[in-house]
């Protein structure tokens, strides 16, 4: 029987996943976007303390085994992460129980993964996954790209939704791309996508601009968060977020600079020691926004996440130092979204205003 | 001789209880204001425009509150902003050094941190009831007691009863445990007041920087019993602005004014004398699926809020819309 590789979703890692994993010679399943259907089931079958992305996570292996899939990769055994590391193992034991029948490969990164299929697909040559890293490279830069883009773009965009819609063109270029040689044009036409979005005459002075510290997976999956830097960009905020996938892959290989920098020299004057998870970095990166004279800080994290509760309690000493206003926003099955558009609406009104009152 | 109109701005908070409704002049005086409840945004905004001083020009509006964007369609709004900000503006206008707003509503409560005149923090509570006036509409009812006779009678306590529970609904059988005890209702809604203020301050208080003058306001602000629970939880005096429950809508008028538009959008007083009816419809133009609402007279569609992309809006410096609405 032919075997059937899945991942539960995050973002938009799975475009890059999609490629590599299809040029070594396997079928892919990609899940279906997440949604409200794999929240359902994800939070049915998860024990209710569990935070958002284990749900979310286990959700999308349903949906997932639903279609066919027989193979499901998920991240984790890393040490660095926070008790994501043992995620894959109780949600394989969960979906044994249910009935489902797979085998469950937990990665801690692309290499460890792609070790472990071979042992058993030998048929997979290690010489032919070296071949198409710079292809697979190239995709996850390119998605990085487009998220950079629209973060820029949307604070201009003369009709609301419309950078979104770009971004999901683009996107979907990126993804349809099939040699190095295609995703040189895509490149190129990612520029002139964003280029086209009909914009508003502002002075860039005046634009807000608010850094997003948090959790990993709800920073990255857009679903999580409820749709926040769509939001923010749309009241007309730039928005930055230092989080991606190419980020935590230069991280595997021990290559993540910036990471490095704001774990051994920025954090430690709060946080000496990680309790794991993104403590740190948030610290870390609101340090960080606070000098550059960010308007506002906003954290996200998954209801009862215990990293960034500890990154929360470093907050309004920063804030005070760096006179930055931070909005800490949590995130689970039972958040309401009209509370977290409140919320945002607000937070937004009140840092234009401090702005403006500034000059 | 014909009199001279004031020129005023007129401010709305749309609550999902009451409406608020008030019209400040440019020197910001207010002139006129009405409270009333809220049995249906747009009726009740009819309501309040009828019972408005007419001999005014308006020459800007705001609306605030949970139905702030359907008023602002209705009523036409040269502004909209969450009550967040228009309660700090309001309060603001009247004590300018105000370092901290604790604002209890019925069903909601928050906590706004002023230093200089700006707003630079917030906190908000909807899930939990038992920091807001809900508890104590609870508390009333329960014992037989009116509501507006709540605070007066709670002053006259000689001891505050320790009621237990963290919610309006076990708060009240804590209440009606003392009762049954013997216990005197005085002490009782004493010791509701106490326990009001210190669930509020658990809920929404927890980590801000909390620093005199301290304002309250709100529904909840007209409880004398209340407010003494405050001033005794902070060891420090509390001011009641003079116009409490209508600071959100003195608040938005006011940054409507700020905004100066040069002609404001308001649809006028005799909107007030026509019937109106509402349609929502899913648009399916993209995949956003936005939900739209038009509101209809005659037959004729004079706003719409709810579309992302606004292509259903009414353009007012425009003599016809951009689009109709589908048969329905």
């Amino acid at each position: 029987m032919k075997e059937i590789v899945t991942f539960p979703h995050c973002g938009y890692a799975w475009i890059a996943a999609k490629a590599l994993l299809e040029n070594i010679g396997f079928d892919v399943l990609v899940p279906p976007p997440i949604s409200k259907h794999t929240e359902k089931l994800g939070a049915k079958y998860s024990p209710t303390d569990a935070c958002y992305p284990y749900k979310l996570s286990l959700g999308s292996m349903i949906e997932s085994l639903e279609k066919g899939a027989t193979v499901i990769i998920m991240v984790g055994g890393k040490k660095g992460l926070c008790r994501l590391c043992y995620y894959s193992k109780l949600q394989e034991i969960t979906l044994k129980k249910i009935g489902y029948k797979f085998r469950l490969i937990t990665a801690s990164n692309p290499q460890d993964a792609i070790k472990t299929l071979k042992k058993a697909n030998p048929n997979i040559s290690l010489k032919k996954t070296l071949k198409i890293i710079p292809f697979v490279w190239r995709k996850i830069k390119a998605v990085e790209k487009i998220e950079i883009l629209a973060r820029k773009t949307r604070p201009y965009e003369l009709r609301n939704g419309e950078t979104s819609k770009v971004m999901e063109g683009a996107l979907k270029e990126v993804d349809k791309a099939q040699t190095l040689k295609e995703m040189n044009l895509v490149n190129l036409k990612i520029n002139e996508m964003f280029k086209a979005v009909k914009r508003d005459k502002k002075d860039p002075h005046d634009i807000l601009k608010v850094g997003i510290l948090g959790e990993a997976f709800c920073v990255l999956e857009p679903f999580a968060n409820k749709n926040i830097e769509s939001k923010l960009g749309e009241k007309g905020v730039l928005v930055s977020q230092k989080v991606s996938e190419a980020g935590w892959l230069l991280t595997s290989a021990k290559l993540n600079f910036h990471r490095w920098w704001i774990k051994h020299m920025i954090a430690p004057q709060y946080l000496k020691v990680s309790g794991g998870g993104e403590d740190q970095q948030s610290i870390g990166k609101a340090i960080l926004y606070g000098k550059e004279g960010y308007d506002g800080l906003i954290l996200i994290q998954p209801r009862g996440c215990m990293p960034e509760n500890i990154a929360q309690m470093f907050l309004p000493t920063i804030s005070q130092k760096y006179n930055i206003p931070f909005l800490a926003l949590s995130f689970d099955e039972n958040t309401s979204e009209t509370a977290v558009d409140n919320r945002i609406e607000a937070f937004v009104e009140m840092i234009k205003r401090k702005k403006e009152r500034k000059k | 001789m014909k009199t001279k109109k004031i020129k005023a701005a007129l401010g709305l908070d749309i609550g999902n209880g009451t409406i608020k409704f008030a019209l400040i002049t440019k020197k910001g005086k207010l002139i006129d204001w009405v409270y009333i409840k809220n049995l249906g945004v747009i009726e009740t905004i009819k309501k309040g425009l009828k019972k408005l001083r007419k001999d005014v020009e308006i020459t800007a509006v705001g609306t605030t509150g949970a139905g702030r964007k359907l008023g602002a369609a209705f009523i036409g709004a040269d502004i909209t902003k969450t009550e967040i900000l228009a309660h700090a503006v309001g309060a603001l206008h009247f004590i300018s050094n105000a370092q901290t707003i604790f604002d209890l509503g019925q069903e909601d409560s928050k906590i706004l941190i002023l230093r200089n005149e700006v707003l630079v923090d917030f906190g908000m509570n909807q899930i939990c009831s038992g920091g807001c006036g809900a508890y104590l509409e609870n508390v009333a009812f329960r014992l037989g007691i009116p509501i507006e006779k709540f605070g007066d009678l709670a002053l006259k306590a000689k001891s505050t009863a320790t009621i237990s529970g963290k919610c309006a609904v076990f708060g009240t059988t804590s209440c009606v445990h003392k009762l049954n005890a013997g216990v005197a209702k005085e002490n009782i809604l004493s010791g509701v007041a106490t326990s009001l203020i210190r669930n509020y301050l658990a809920l929404v208080a927890k980590g801000k920087d909390i620093k005199p003058p301290y304002i309250f306001q709100g529904g909840v602000s007209l409880n004398k019993a209340v407010v003494k629970a405050l001033e005794e939880e902070l060891s420090h005096k509390v001011i009641v602005p003079k116009h409490a429950p209508i600071i959100g809508a003195i608040g938005a008028a006011i940054l409507a004014q700020e905004a100066n538009p040069t002609k404001s959008v308001f649809k006028g007083f005799n909107l007030a004398n026509f019937e109106y009816a509402t349609a929502s419809f899913t648009c399916h133009k993209c995949s956003n699926h936005c939900e739209v609402i038009n509101i209809i007279k005659d037959g004729k569609k004079i706003a719409s809020l709810g579309s992302r992309c606004g292509r259903y809006n009414i353009d007012f410096s425009k003599t016809t819309s951009q689009d109709s609405p589908p048969q329905l």
